[in-house]
């Protein structure tokens, strides 16, 4: 088949093709190419009803689609799905499952934009914000939900049956990032939620699954035995398994001491080559995150935190932040790690190995999105070498070790200058941290911070 | 330390330690007692700056208070100042010699010289005289230069404080449509002089405040004082003076800077440290390479390949290395994905086999 070059020539409809040229989408990449026209055939059952003696082959495939990060896979099930609903547009068309509440939101958003002209209404069900608006949202049966999975849940468990009856009639199920939707911490939560959308089959619901690292759960699903009722499967991997980095990302490494990694971070962000580069910053736990986010502020950087111990408030103003480029430094955990398109990330910058490298491959790819370049630097030390070497196995590619911007020693800056600075700057963040200051050096809300504990703990125990 | 000059070490001295107990300095040294003083105004100076911060925004509007600058200290505080402050700022800025250390400790504040015997003495002794009540409850939406200028009539009145509403109340009241203003819980107020301060609290006590009536007379036409017909609570506090109101606040600055201080020295520690190994693991590297080209040079210059390599480092220390863990990494050891996955796993492929639209 050759490469087709348009939308048009893939089946979509102008006014869709339009309104991606409007986002700057118009050559469909691979993964585009290869999953919009197998998920589309469906749209001819619609035209003849599918119990006027259909064959398996006329309806839309369900498809399970692989490609490295940052290579359009949002759009690969958006552009169909908007497709099919300008077709029949009712209720609950389609069912959006993400793993995470920031991942949520830029869908939404995206779907917004691209559905404009057509009057698409999208209702976003995410965990840390107010049910009951969510639940009234849902009442009025939006053509698009896009939720995480433990508040579908919840509102399937205790909003009530007028509330969800919308997603009785689900056309399309999808799940982003499937394999981590399919690991065990969502498994209860999406069970639920599978429990409500109608069965999959011919005449059921069609189910896209996309990843850009596919896990053995998910490869499970295309193994499974095809009855006659089920729709044909359509796989789509393009090289995930040898390719899930993106080329154009260059790994670096930087072997180093436990505790002089602040005082090497804080050296490495005030360089020349990265003193304007926006720059995200992994790490492994929310508590790292947060004594970073601190002493960075503290070495005046416009840094902003991203993690789940945050108020949803917070995490979504953080991420705006950061998308304006009003802060230049994200201090992250996984949270961000997946989906997240951020096109002006420069620099990834591992302050901890992640324990699983898949985790690494779609935190690196937080960079180098859609063809452009970007820089990933590890933090190693002594402990890690076994993770690095699990690393390089996984991504088929070596980790380079990171040599010097020309008329700069980094060593040599932080032996000379930044080392003392920096821990004295990290020892007063500690205390902050300690005192429950928040990182602009006010002290919190006793009352609201109980509150807010309150108020998950609830949540938790309503789970 | 050792071979710094006597008096800079004692600075030294008390910024850590004996600050702690400085409300206990009534009977120290003549030294102690002035430095003591002078911490106080460091401190003091500071948190003026952010007092009046607060109280100038609440006085424009009393709705429109910036919650955030209370937030800043716990209680949030409203303090007018007076004159005997004025005696006190005119110690001048301090041209202290101060290593980094110091620097690090006092940033906010501003330095300040000691003040001579004579203006201490004369401090002392209106500290002395002064005599401070105790408000429990203050009238509705009150503000402190109200309280000031209610009090000031029987004589000459210093700080004031008066500690404002939980901001929870606060934003409820809003919320349901109550009062904006901001309302007070409780206050102290220092006056000049003990004898009035007594005065003040035995005559005043359980007595409306007065003044003009509130109702608009018919026969006059002027308003009259929104608070007339309220209730003063007042009680005189014996042997109470305004320090020991920021005693508390004081003491844990004072520990916080300790703590801080013996924090950045281990951190010191450490450093030190590290840039020596960094020397030492260069001087290494050296010898190594210097000692891989003699050998080179050797069995060149002899001829013969065969010669002896130098052996590769032996590994000193091993590290016990993090395990990496996730889908690939448990497949290895021959995990299976869990029961929960199983079931979802299944879910999925159950299929619709008779069913039909759902329209």
């Amino acid at each position: 088949m050759p490469e087709p070059t348009s939308f048009a020539e893939l089946g979509i409809e102008r006014w869709l093709a339009n309104s991606l040229g409007a986002m700057a989408i118009r050559k469909p990449t691979p993964i585009q190419a290869a999953c919009i026209g197998p998920i589309l055939e469906g749209i001819f059952s619609l035209h003849f009803p599918p119990w006027e003696g259909t064959t398996d082959k006329s309806v839309g495939k369900d498809c399970i689609g692989g490609s490295q990060t940052g290579s359009g896979k949002t759009v690969a099930f958006a552009a169909p799905i908007l497709q099919m609903w300008a077709e029949d547009p009712f209720g609950v068309f389609a069912l959006i499952l993400t793993p995470t509440r920031e991942l949520a939101l830029q869908i939404v958003e995206q779907f917004k934009a691209l559905g404009a002209p057509q009057n698409l209404k999208v209702c976003l069900l995410i965990g840390g914000a107010d049910m009951n608006e969510q639940a009234l949202s849902l009442a009025t049966r939006p053509h698009i939900v896009v939720a995480t999975p433990g508040r579908l849940a919840d509102h399937i468990r205790s909003s009530g049956e007028d509330t969800i009856c919308g997603l009785r009639r689900t056309r399309v199920v999808v799940l982003d990032e499937a394999d981590r939707m399919l690991s065990e911490t969502f498994a209860e939560d999406l069970e639920e939620c599978l429990s409500v959308v109608p069965k999959s089959g011919v005449y059921g619901r069609q189910t896209l699954l996309f990843t850009a690292t596919v896990t053995p759960e998910v490869r499970a699903l295309k193994e499974m035995e095809r009855t006659n009722g089920r729709r044909g499967v359509f796989i789509c991997e393009v090289d995930t398994d040898r390719l899930a980095i993106p080329p154009s990302l260059s790994q670096k490494y930087l072997l180093l001491v436990p505790h002089t990694r602040e005082a090497y971070l804080h050296t490495l962000l005030t360089t020349p080559l990265n003193e304007n580069k926006s720059v995200i910053i992994f790490t492994n736990r929310t508590h790292t995150a947060n004594l970073l986010t601190h002493t960075l502020r503290q070495l005046s950087h416009r840094v902003t935190p991203l993690h789940s111990e945050l108020p949803q408030r917070e995490r979504i103003d953080s991420l705006g932040r950061f998308r304006a480029e009003a802060a230049r430094i994200l201090v992250a955990t996984d949270v961000a790690s997946r989906g997240l398109d951020i096109p002006v990330v420069e620099l990834v910058v591992n302050f901890d190995v992640p324990r699983d490298p898949d985790d690494y491959v779609h935190r690196v790819g937080r960079t180098a999105r859609a063809g452009r370049g970007g820089e990933a630097i590890t933090f190693i030390t002594q402990y890690d070498i076994l993770l690095i070497e699990a690393i390089e196995k996984r991504t088929g590619r070596k980790l380079e070790k990171y040599i010097d911007e020309p008329g700069v020693s980094l060593e040599g800056r932080v032996v000379r200058e930044m080392l003392q600075e920096v821990s004295e700057k990290k020892r007063a963040a500690v205390m902050a941290v300690e005192e429950g200051k928040n990182e602009y050096g006010k002290r919190k809300r006793k009352l609201q911070d109980k509150a807010n504990n309150l108020g998950s703990k609830r949540k938790k125990d309503a789970r | 330390m050792s071979t710094k000059p006597e008096a800079e070490k004692k600075k030294q001295c008390w910024l850590g330690i004996e600050d702690s107990e400085e409300e206990g300095t009534g009977g120290g040294s003549e030294q102690e007692e002035e430095e003591s003083r002078l911490k106080g105004l460091e401190r003091r100076s500071s948190k003026r700056r952010k007092v009046d911060y607060a109280s100038s925004a609440s006085e424009d509007d009393d709705g429109g208070t910036d919650g955030d600058n209370r937030d800043a200290d716990e209680e949030g505080e409203e303090e007018v100042d007076e004159e005997q402050e004025g005696i006190r700022e005119k110690g001048k800025k301090k041209s202290r010699n101060t290593d980094k250390h110091d620097d690090l400790l006092i940033t906010s504040s501003s330095r300040l010289k000691p003040l001579s015997k004579e203006e201490l003495a004369a401090s002392k002794e209106a500290t002395a005289k002064t005599g401070v009540v105790y408000l429990s409850r203050v009238p509705p939406f009150m503000k402190p230069m109200k309280v000031k200028s209610l009090l000031s009539r029987f004589g000459e009145v210093g700080r004031i404080f008066l500690s404002p509403e939980d901001p929870k109340a606060y934003a409820r009241r809003v919320r349901f449509g109550g009062n904006k203003k901001r309302n007070f819980e409780e206050g102290w107020v220092e006056f000049k002089s003990k004898k009035i301060a007594k005065l003040v609290a035995e005559t005043l006590n359980t007595t409306t405040i007065g003044g003009k009536r509130s109702a608009p007379s018919v026969t006059c036409g002027k308003k009259g004082s929104y608070y007339h017909d309220d209730v003063w609570n007042i009680k005189y506090l014996p042997k109470f003076k305004w320090h020991h109101l920021q005693a508390q606040i004081a003491y844990e600055n004072a520990s916080r800077q300790a703590k801080l201080r013996a924090e950045i020295a281990q951190a010191t520690r450490e450093n030190k440290t590290y840039i020596r190994n960094v020397e030492r693991a260069k001087m290494v590297e050296k010898m190594e390479s210097s000692r891989k080209r003699k050998f080179k040079e050797l069995a060149e210059a002899s001829g013969d390949k065969d010669s002896k390599q130098p052996e590769p480092l032996e590994i000193r220390r091993q590290f016990r290395q993090r395990s990496a863990k996730g889908k690939k990494a448990e497949e290895g050891e021959g995990k299976e994905s869990s029961e929960k996955v199983k079931r979802l796993l299944n879910k999925f492929t159950n299929c619709n086999k008779s069913g039909s639209f759902a329209h």
